[in-house]
């Protein structure tokens, strides 16, 4: 008796429930609210992001930390809004939790960076490769820098596949290898990278000339989007 | 319910319906009957209106729109029913766009050159590219004659010179207005001929919506115009907004310009490349631009290979770069500067009321100039005489004066021995830049840089690398006497490099010091013993990573042991007469290149860039000189702007000569300029070259 009871009530809780709780947001939706609330400063967009976010959903705690991010006074917020959403599971949050420690602890960048290139973040396993490189933050090391370079690369970042191109070109913690490097150096200026469009100008200019000219025309087209690009 | 919502939406559908026919259709279009349309495609033009390159000022018949149009004219003959788009960045990108926007800013009442070429092709819609928004709200407002309703950006009263085509953009929209920018879609009702069953003609009316989208990095590229003055909607929100709307308007064929390339991965409204997520939203052909590709493969003789990008994606995006078809809809990008002609040839068979596209009779072609012969074809007489004024405009900008004078000659011949007169000033400019940025930032990190030292480094960019003509050589014959008047084009021969932007970059000493070690890798090893000849610099191969460093007032000075092995050469470098230690803070203007690791510089790798500057170093020159030309005295001198020799060789006396290959017949302007390590001009070599003799003991 009782369950034939229980049961209709439970139907109608559940119905009531899904009337009052519309079905949570997609993550486009999210960062399309979030996207507005950054360009548009549009106040009702930035409190929807933070009315999801304080339901505990990584996605809108990472764009509410990015609306934030321009804000100095919210620095504390945002990096626990990154942490939050990192830890769980969000990619790009843990990257940006690396940019953010970064100028002022390089050494605690490299785990969180580590964290979003683990989970194929291209930029962060740059990021990674520089550090190591330079000694920022951990000991200085060549071959584990080259490494990361390598993931970067392949995960599609151009920047990485420049660094790496002048890493074969030298043998700088790989071994020397020109046609690799050449062959990323194909790809880097391919992806748009300036540095590599002009390299790549430089170095075919004596066998063709028309390609050199027009690699330097698209760069100088190009630069006027790249240059905060990478 | 449930019933209730069908039949609402069976009532809503016959509304469609009817009005689908009401408008448009003729009474008896027999079922069955079929219409083939294509769609034309230009993208990425970026002024290139005539086959002219106007950095090198010389001819190029692999580019140019006077070319396109003759591969208009003949798709125009193969199909009669067609409509011809652009898919943006049509105004930027060569000194006659950089012209008619900055220097001599086009007035409503004229037409922009590029808009003149393409109102003569008849284009019927064209899209927006990122690179529209370069020259900011104003101008784009002015040149195509519309209203953004932003405030702040005013059109100029009445009807200016633009388009006669619709100016579309989906997914810009003022943040004030909370509208378009643009019109975000049109609807063009064509009258086309078409094919009844029985075989015979009939003309039917075919509308075509067109809408168009610009990555969201708009705001990023252009942030100083565009900030808080418009924002930017994702591709899908944008098209599912409206693909209905033109539906219900009766749009037979839905087209998407989408200035984007394509990214499979999963969708997110700031996707930069999103136009693959767009082939869901029910459109039936998506014409892409913005990365200057072929999609796809090219069909002439000896065409190149599908590009890697697109051959990269997994075989579940269902790319075909043959067919040219993406996730089932098909796709074309006519690669750039009007160098191809995208043509998307559709058939359609009306079928209980509407017109359905035969998917299997759909082709696509990216059609390249190359004809069977190989070469070009031929450009459509009819374009240049439209653009003659501003394309002569153009060249004789090019040539006007500056508005300052010059008291030496500057030039590269002998940079590789000391001489500074065409590197100076570049270092001076992008000196004077960086520190007024700093200066004047908001930002708190680099406002306190402030105290730090800001040096300079540039390269002899034009010495030699292809040929003994190959050299920087401005103002020939200057002296205090006979100061003679710079041009527009000089600061791009004192920087030759128009594709790079101005950076800082923050290191220490020490990186300073592998800096120089690394430049001075340029020099061969000379043995003081030898008797033989030795090369002072084996190649010019790299020249442009011969650094040369700058600090105001000579303050920062170095030497040379060109006798030791690479990598320890560099001695007795000095700040403000102080000896440079490892743990030295400095600030280096130089470009993007350097500071994105070209050259390969120990730590100079793009990790310790602090200022990304928008402005070119080209511009950064011209400005400091226009600058100089506004302050009264209008001119540079040796005395301040090219005798300020930071670095010299360890003097050595060898036993053998040593040399410098270098254009011939200038050892009287080393002789005048002071370079007194140049002693003799000898004979010239294979290439044309002429040896001359380098006394490093002096």
């Amino acid at each position: 008796m009782k369950t034939a009871l229980a049961f209709p009530a439970l139907m109608l809780a559940t119905a009531l429930a899904a009337c009052q709780a519309p079905p949570p947001p997609t993550t486009a939706e999210i960062e399309a609210a979030a996207m507005h609330a950054r360009q548009a400063g549009d106040k009702q967009a930035e409190r929807r992001v933070r009315a999801w976010a304080g339901k505990g959903w990584p996605v809108a705690e990472r764009e509410l930390a990015l609306v934030y991010q321009s804000r100095p006074e919210r620095r504390a917020d945002a990096l626990r809004l990154f942490e939050q959403a990192a830890r769980a599971g969000d990619t790009e949050a843990a990257f940006e939790m690396g940019q953010m420690l970064r100028p002022g602890a390089p050494g605690q960048a490299w785990s969180w960076y580590r964290m979003a290139a683990k989970r194929q973040h291209a930029r962060a396993a740059l990021m990674l490769g520089l550090l190591a490189a330079n000694g920022e933050g951990v000991a200085r090391n060549p071959a584990e820098a080259a490494r990361w370079l390598a993931v970067a690369s392949e995960l599609g970042n151009a920047h990485a596949m420049f660094l790496l191109y002048n890493a074969y070109r030298e043998g700088r913690g790989v071994e020397q290898d020109v046609d690799k490097g050449l062959a990323l150096l194909e790809e880097s200026a391919h992806h748009d990278y300036p540095p590599a469009i002009q390299e790549l100008a430089m170095t075919v200019q004596a066998d063709d000339a028309l390609r050199a000219g027009h690699l330097l025309k698209e760069a100088t087209e190009h630069r006027h989007n790249n240059w905060n690009r990478f | 319910m449930k019933t209730n919502w069908i039949m609402m939406a069976a009532l809503a559908g016959v509304g469609l319906v009817g009005c689908n026919g009401s408008s448009n259709r003729a009474a008896n279009i027999p079922e069955g009957t079929t219409v083939t349309v294509a769609l034309l495609e230009t993208t990425d033009i970026h002024s290139n209106v005539l086959s002219y390159n106007y950095y090198a000022l010389a001819e190029d018949t692999s580019l140019g729109l006077e070319r396109t149009s003759t591969l208009i004219q003949a798709a125009r003959a193969e199909y009669p029913n067609n409509v011809l788009l652009d898919d943006g960045d049509v105004i930027q990108g060569t000194l006659l766009a950089d012209l008619q926007a900055v220097a001599t800013p086009v007035p409503c009442t004229a037409t922009l050159a590029v808009h003149k070429a393409m109102n003569a092709l008849k284009y019927d819609a064209g899209g927006m590219g990122n690179h529209e928004f370069n020259y900011g709200l104003a101008y784009l407002s002015q040149i195509t004659n519309t209203d953004f309703a932003i405030p702040g950006v005013s059109k100029p009263t009445g009807t200016c010179g633009a388009p006669t085509f619709p100016s579309v953009l989906s997914n810009v929209v003022g943040v004030a207005s909370g509208k378009p920018i643009f019109q975000p879609y049109a609807l063009l009702p064509r009258d086309f001929a078409a094919v009844a069953p029985d075989g015979s003609k009939l003309n039917v009316k075919i509308n075509i919506g067109v809408m168009s989208f610009v990555p969201p990095q708009i705001l990023e590229w252009d942030q100083k115009v565009l900030a808080g003055k418009v924002s930017v909607t994702g591709l899908q929100e944008a098209a599912k907004q409206y693909v209905p709307e033109l539906r219900t308007k009766g749009a037979d064929l839905v087209v998407a310009l989408s200035h984007g390339g394509l990214d499979t991965s999963a969708y997110s409204p700031k996707m930069e490349n999103g136009s693959y997520h767009l082939t869901s939203t029910g459109i039936d052909a998506l014409m892409i631009g913005h990365s200057h590709l072929i999609f796809p493969k090219g069909r002439e003789a000896g065409a190149a290979a599908l590009d890697a990008s697109f051959t990269a994606f997994p075989a579940s995006a269902k790319i075909d770069g043959d067919k040219g078809f993406v996730n089932g809809v098909p796709t074309v990008m006519a690669q750039s500067w009007g160098r191809r002609l995208g043509i998307i040839k559709l058939t359609m068979v009306y079928q209980g009321g509407k017109w359905v596209v035969q998917q299997d009779k759909t082709t696509v072609e990216s059609r390249g100039f190359k004809l069977a012969d190989g070469s070009n074809v031929k450009a459509d007489p009819a374009i240049a005489p439209l653009v003659a004024t501003e394309h002569d405009a153009t060249i004789a900008y090019a040539k006007k004066p500056l508005g300052v004078s010059t008291d030496f000659e500057m030039s590269a011949y002998f940079a590789l021995v000391g001489d500074v007169s065409a590197i100076q000033l570049v270092n001076q400019a992008q000196l004077d830049y960086v520190k007024n940025f700093i200066a004047t930032s908001t930002d708190a990190t680099l406002a306190s840089y402030k105290n730090i030292p800001v040096i300079s480094c540039s390269a002899p960019f034009k010495a030699g690398r292809n040929g003994p003509s190959d050299f920087t050589d401005v103002a020939a014959g200057a002296t205090p006497a006979a100061p003679v008047g710079l041009q527009v084009r000089n600061p791009g021969d004192l920087y030759l490099y128009s594709n790079n932007n101005l950076q800082a970059v923050k290191i220490k000493g020490s990186d300073l010091k592998a800096w120089l070690e690394t430049s001075a890798k340029q020099f061969a090893q000379i043995d003081p013993a030898k008797t033989t000849e030795q090369d002072l610099v084996p190649t010019y191969g790299t020249i442009y990573n011969y650094d040369v460093f700058y600090a105001e007032n000579n303050a920062l000075t170095y030497q040379i042991d060109v006798t030791k092995p690479a990598g320890s050469r560099i001695v007795n470098l000095r700040h403000k007469g102080a000896v440079v230690a490892d743990s030295d803070d400095f600030i280096v203007a130089t470009n993007d290149y350097r500071a994105g690791g070209g050259g390969a510089v120990p730590g100079i790798d793009g990790s310790k860039t602090i200022i990304k500057s928008p402005d070119a170093n080209q511009a950064v020159v011209s400005n400091y000189l226009l600058a100089l030309a506004g302050k009264g005295a209008g001119k540079v001198t040796l005395a301040d702007n090219g005798s300020a020799r930071s670095w010299s060789f360890v003097k050595t006396a060898t036993a053998g000569p040593v040399i410098l290959r270098s254009a011939p017949g200038h050892l009287a302007l080393a002789k005048s300029g002071g370079i007194a390590n140049v002693v003799a001009e000898g004979a010239l070599d294979a290439s044309g070259f002429a040896k001359y003799a380098i006394d490093l003991s002096k």
